[in-house]
């Protein structure tokens, strides 16, 4: 295995509590950068009160104390800088890039939109209609239906279980609900600026601590990450019904892991041999031999204190049955056997070797140690991961398939027409059946 | 919250755009991508491209053939054709080129456009010859079974029925590219229809990598952390052993000039909010008016301040999402404008907010402020777009295809920060015309009447 060394960051932590990393890599003049807040993600929505995140991330580009949504647009434009803010489950992140040379402006520019938000009320109001039309938009879209569905049951009654802010969450929130958010959420104690570029990381680290030094301290948001859901049982079944559809969109997810989880390394090796890429089992079976899809792919997607392992496959509607039955058969014999000497080789050598194509960028090593960092993982996690795939044997790739990987829980989503769909569903096992915005019976 | 901001004061003026400050950007860094070129005795060109820094490859081989050279009842064949190359040749079997891509690291892929057909694998650099020898293999012996292509074809149609027929809006693009054009090469989708899928034979395939797969109608660019004198020798050694063949005659594009307005409307029973397409008829890829629709798309739809996009999305709250692309062809290319409405909004409204939109642009021209906001625009994303192996590879070889030289690129990108407003003015003038302007309304089927 040829060496691959990602480069080292250097840290200084500011007066107002915010740690800033830098790191030099690339090729080319830009700037990377990431603002990461803990807990700032949609876990922290309050009760009646679902979007609140997504909705306050959506406004920073809105106007800051000095500049009207119209001024900070045209100075955003003016330097190019591409940024935007978005709120995942556990955590929001503000992203940054910029051409090196702009550098010191565009930081001054981001620090202007991250620490003196204005969160107008028109603009707050602006965004939560704009967030509720959208969603007549994505109800209208099968992946988001089969998502939507598949985490609410799997996740039930946790805040992991939502894809998607509500209509009535949005309409609830206020410009003060957002202030409130933003300033309980978005402190600077407890975040991390991470800078990632061609120059020296010293000189990324000063460009940070001239615009971000002066901070005074303001107080850390005290945040405690959600308890992990309660373990579900059995296989649940659910149809959402698109009475136009051609196709059945189908997936299949269980309870994993987290990412700080020791085993998530051998989960990973072991999807792979599943169904992470073309040459995976899913996918030399049921499409290059059976011709049933163009893609099935399988994952391990960790949050922050639980995680799922899912797959998937979309196929013409009259298939549904032999898609459905050869994606479960393929997964139970995998959890069963584990992978083959041959796939688990395979596996191994994809992953390390793949990993500097993944790595070619500034923003890949940005977003690397955002992830790192929002799992509480170890320092040398990256520097280390390609060994850690490498060491994985097949047996503990087995054990952690037969463990984690087997469909006899969680939740398997079908999109498409009910009129044909369901009784090939009923035939697996009980199945609600759901309009598109909604339970049907 | 204080409501004093530390940055009202403190912030920098605006620094106007520097053209000299650009330049030095260019030489010393964005044109920083040396290139040599070869041509085999089989008439295959190849072009190298020393990326040191990450020990990456990618072996990117483009053919010179697309959905435009497909005739009615063979739509979609180009493509088809496409996935039976990852089906094994004489020396890899079926499902080996996968695997042994894999087994190396590296990612792999294959696009089909209406204008070129590419096969690419990104490769750890140590593994560089892995992919000449795997694409060497299919251009040189590929093996067609009535197998595999009956396997690829149900493929295929799952891939058509994911992406557009059971996507909302999806079919529209169809029927714009449909209505738009006149010539048969670009009016039809890429993916094809079923029945051609169907009706797609072993012989079309033999017939179809007879002549144009041949090392003539090719171009190899090997693009990252490699030695060119070994690539090169690597390249000879692999690609050298493919006999020459016959070469399909260049395949030209054109079409009348358009004379009128075109409109259709279009029921989708998957949409649930109405949309509209606006789109003009431009001159093909490396004219002169692109320059100027380049900046166009920027002003008007590119930034978080444009015209349009600022006005419809946020200000007046009219679309839900309103997008602008220049979409560049070897023939005859097209200037779009997309909006998915708000409810309650109309049709047409928001048509004529779009097109009054354009027509003032193409009066009054960009201001200044403008333009030099979309220079940097346009610098930033060269940058950001030449930051992987992938992406260079893609870039030279398009022009070394295309226009028998890798580098010319570098006088485009210069052609193109030189650009004027009285230019971007008379471009737009020239394009967001009445006359060569056609309309395509999509009404969710519940809506109808």
């Amino acid at each position: 295995m040829r060496p691959f060394p990602l480069p080292p960051f250097v840290e200084q932590r500011l007066p107002s509590g915010l740690a800033v990393r830098a790191a030099r890599w690339g090729k080319r003049p830009s700037v990377s950068a990431a603002l990461f807040f803990p807990g700032a993600g949609s876990v922290s929505d309050p009760e009646g009160l679902a979007g609140l995140a997504e909705v306050t991330s959506d406004t920073f580009l809105d106007g800051t104390l000095s500049k009207n949504g119209q001024a900070l647009a045209e100075a955003m434009d003016d330097l190019a800088l591409s940024c935007g803010v978005s709120a995942g489950y556990d955590s929001a992140t503000a992203h940054l890039s910029i051409l090196e040379r702009d550098l010191a402006e565009g930081l001054s520019l981001f620090a202007e939109i991250v620490t003196e938000p204005a969160f107008r009320e028109e603009e707050v109001d602006r965004n939560r209609r704009r967030h509720v039309d959208s969603l007549q938009e994505l109800r209208s879209e099968p992946e988001f239906l089969g998502r939507e569905r598949l985490l609410a049951e799997l996740y039930q009654g946790h805040p992991y279980a939502h894809l998607a802010p509500t209509e009535k969450g949005l309409t609830s929130l206020s410009a003060g609900d957002v202030q409130r958010f933003y300033s309980s959420r978005f402190t600077l104690d407890g975040a991390t600026l991470i800078l990632v570029g061609p120059g020296d990381e010293e000189t990324l680290l000063s460009a940070a601590v001239r615009v971000f030094g002066s901070i005074p301290p303001s107080g850390s948001a005290t945040w405690t990450p959600p308890s992990p859901p309660t373990p579900r049982e059995g296989l649940a079944f659910h149809l959402i019904d698109r009475k136009d559809a051609v196709q059945t969109n189908l997936l299949f997810a269980r309870p994993a892991i987290r990412l700080a989880d020791p085993l998530y390394a051998a989960a990973v090796v072991a999807n792979q041999s599943l169904g992470g890429g073309a040459s995976s089992r899913l996918f030399q079976v049921l499409r290059e031999e059976r011709g049933l899809t163009y893609g099935t792919y399988s994952s391990v997607s960790p949050r922050l204190t639980a995680g799922h392992f899912g797959a998937s496959i979309d196929c013409r509607t009259d298939a549904t049955r032999e898609a459905l039955s050869g994606l479960l058969d393929l997964i139970q014999a995998f959890a069963a056997e584990g992978p083959t000497e041959e796939e688990h080789s395979r596996s191994r050598r994809y992953l390390t070797g793949s990993f500097a194509i993944s790595h070619e960028t500034p923003a890949a090593v940005v977003q690397g140690e955002v992830s790192r960092i929002q799992h509480g993982l170890p320092e040398d996690t990256w520097r280390t991961w390609r060994d850690r795939v490498d060491r994985t044997t097949r047996e503990e790739a087995r054990d952690v398939a037969a463990r984690l990987f087997s469909p006899d829980i969680g939740v398997v989503t079908a999109v498409g027409q009910a009129s044909v769909v369901r009784p090939i569903l009923e035939s697996f096992g009980p199945t609600t059946v759901w309009d598109s915005d909604g339970p049907r019976d | 919250m204080d409501s004093v901001s530390r940055f009202r004061e403190e912030a920098a003026p605006r620094r106007p755009y520097d053209g000299r400050l650009l330049e030095a950007a260019i030489r010393d860094f964005l044109f920083d991508i040396p290139t040599v070129t070869e041509r085999l005795g089989n008439g295959l060109t190849v072009v190298v491209a020393p990326q040191p820094g990450v020990p990456v490859v990618t072996v990117d081989v483009t053919y010179d053939v697309g959905s435009r050279v497909e005739p009615p009842g063979k739509t979609g064949f180009a493509h088809l054709f496409e996935h039976l190359m990852f089906e094994g040749s004489e020396n890899v079997g079926k499902g080996e080129h996968f695997r042994r891509v894999a087994e190396a690291g590296g990612v792999m892929n294959g696009t089909t456009s209406e204008d070129r057909t590419n096969y690419f694998e990104t490769l750890p650099s140590e593994n560089l010859d892995l992919g000449l020898f795997l694409e060497a293999d299919r251009m040189r012996a590929l093996v067609l079974t009535q197998e595999k292509l009956d396997n690829q074809r149900l493929a295929v149609k799952e891939e058509k029925r994911l992406r557009i027929d059971n996507e909302p809006y999806a079919s529209s693009f169809e029927a714009v590219d449909a209505l738009a054009f006149d010539c048969f090469a670009y009016r039809h989708p890429v993916i094809g229809s079923m029945e051609d899928l169907d009706a797609a034979s072993l012989e079309d395939a033999a017939e179809f990598y007879r002549r144009y797969y041949a090392p003539g109608n090719a171009l190899l660019c090997l693009a990252g952390d490699l030695d060119p004198k070994e690539a090169f020798e690597s390249a000879r050694r692999t690609f050298g052993a493919v006999p020459a063949r016959e070469v399909a005659p260049h395949f030209e594009i054109s079409e009348p000039v358009q004379e009128g307005e075109r409109r259709a409307e279009r029921t989708d029973p998957l949409a649930a909010l109405p949309a509209l397409h606006v789109v003009f008829k431009a001159p093909p890829r490396r004219h002169p008016d692109l320059l100027g629709l380049s900046y166009a798309e920027k002003i008007l739809g590119g930034g978080e301040s444009s015209r349009l996009w600022r006005r419809l999305v946020k200000d007046e709250e009219k679309a839900l999402s309103l997008s602008l692309s220049l979409d560049e062809r070897r023939g005859p290319s097209l200037f779009r404008v997309f909006s998915v409405l708000r409810p309650g909004i109309g049709l047409a409204e928001l048509e004529g907010d779009i097109r009054r939109g354009l027509e003032a642009f193409a009066a009054e021209g960009p201001t200044a402020v403008e333009m030099a906001r979309a220079k940097r625009m346009i610098l930033s994303s060269a940058v950001r777009a030449t930051q992987t192996t992938q992406a260079v590879a893609f870039l030279l070889s398009e022009y070394g295809l295309y226009d028998r030289d890798a580098d010319l690129w570098q006088e485009d990108f210069a052609a193109l920060l030189d650009v004027t407003a009285a230019e971007v003015r008379d471009a737009a003038a020239r394009t967001f015309l009445p006359l060569r302007t056609t309309v395509v309304t999509v009404v969710p089927e519940e809506s109808e009447g």
